[in-house]
């Protein structure tokens, strides 16, 4: 099952680094938004579905800590796991932005396999609470493998 | 370990650990003469508030820049990133290193950081630096 991203990050090379990595690291990447700031990635998903959205937190306009309230606030986007993409990963940090909401946190500089597996992590843990699946099940392995599972399970 | 030696270890390990892990760049050790600011191609300044404000900025030498730039983006040898797409790395690569120095110093803090922005060698501050042999050429590093 391929995976839709949105990446927020003012910088369009770390937008590029991103979207490279998520490519090479294994995950089947389907669709890659991107957005320069909070704003621009509520337009984007007003028009399109994502899977997961990987959000920055110091940007010009609307920076990630509002961006994630807004998603939160919101009946449908609340249910897109946000992972944390930041320079900024001060324990202060990190517990200001997962009680917001966020689900997952990588600090750059990172390695592709630190992204690739806590992508990995929250959409495992958010489609075990879709089903109320217990997620340390032991027949879960690669995450592909086990979303297709879960799709024909519940056709 | 004085505040000057614990700042400059957190900008030593921090500069060590962006350029290994999404430049695949190491340094190979201090430049032998700190090089001044103003003879970088491509330079970044961002300034930081919270718990501590200040600024950091980042000088390289051109060759050095393009290096990087090619290994972050992934670019190949025949398409090399353009000077606009080098500076937009070095801003990163200076919001990278702000970030892992602010981490390491304060680690149960808040901070925020504005947005990295291109600047003249010669705005260099009177701060803290550090110069490091890239093998392709050097970049400077100044915290205040």
């Amino acid at each position: 099952m391929r995976l839709n991203f949105l990446i927020v990050d003012d910088s369009p090379a770390m937008r590029s680094f991103i979207r490279r990595v998520l490519e090479l690291s294994g995950l089947e990447v389907g669709h890659c938004l991107a957005a320069s700031d909070g704003e621009q990635a509520l337009k984007c998903l007003e028009n399109h579905w994502v899977d997961v959205i990987l959000t920055d937190i110091n940007m010009p306009g609307m920076n990630g800590e509002e961006f994630v309230r807004r998603l939160e606030a919101h009946e449908l986007w609340s249910t897109i796991p946000v992972v944390v993409v930041s320079t900024d990963a001060t324990e202060a940090r990190v517990r200001q932005m997962l009680g917001l909401g966020a689900r997952g946190y990588v600090k750059k500089p990172f390695l592709p396999e630190e992204i690739r597996s806590e992508i990995e992590r929250v959409l495992l843990a958010a489609n075990a609470g879709a089903l109320n699946m217990d997620p340390a099940a032991e027949n879960q392995n690669d995450f592909g493998h086990q979303a297709e599972q879960t799709v024909v399970e519940e056709a | 370990m004085t505040a000057t030696d614990t700042m400059l270890d957190a900008l030593d390990h921090a500069v060590t650990e962006v350029l290994e892990t999404m430049f695949f760049a190491e340094p190979l050790g201090m430049c032998e003469e700190p090089a001044p600011a103003e003879e970088a191609e491509f330079s970044a300044l961002l300034s930081y508030r919270g718990v501590a404000s200040g600024r950091l900025s980042v000088h390289i030498a051109g060759g050095a820049a393009r290096q990087l730039a090619a290994d972050f983006l992934g670019s190949e040898p025949d398409s090399p990133p353009d000077d606009g797409e080098v500076s937009g790395v070095v801003r990163e690569l200076a919001n990278m290193i702000c970030g892992a120095v602010l981490s390491r110093l304060h680690n149960d803090a808040v901070f925020e950081l504005s947005a990295p922005v291109p600047c003249a060698g010669s705005e260099s501050h009177p701060a803290l630096c550090r110069c490091f042999d890239l093998g392709d050429g050097w970049i400077r590093i100044c915290i205040e």
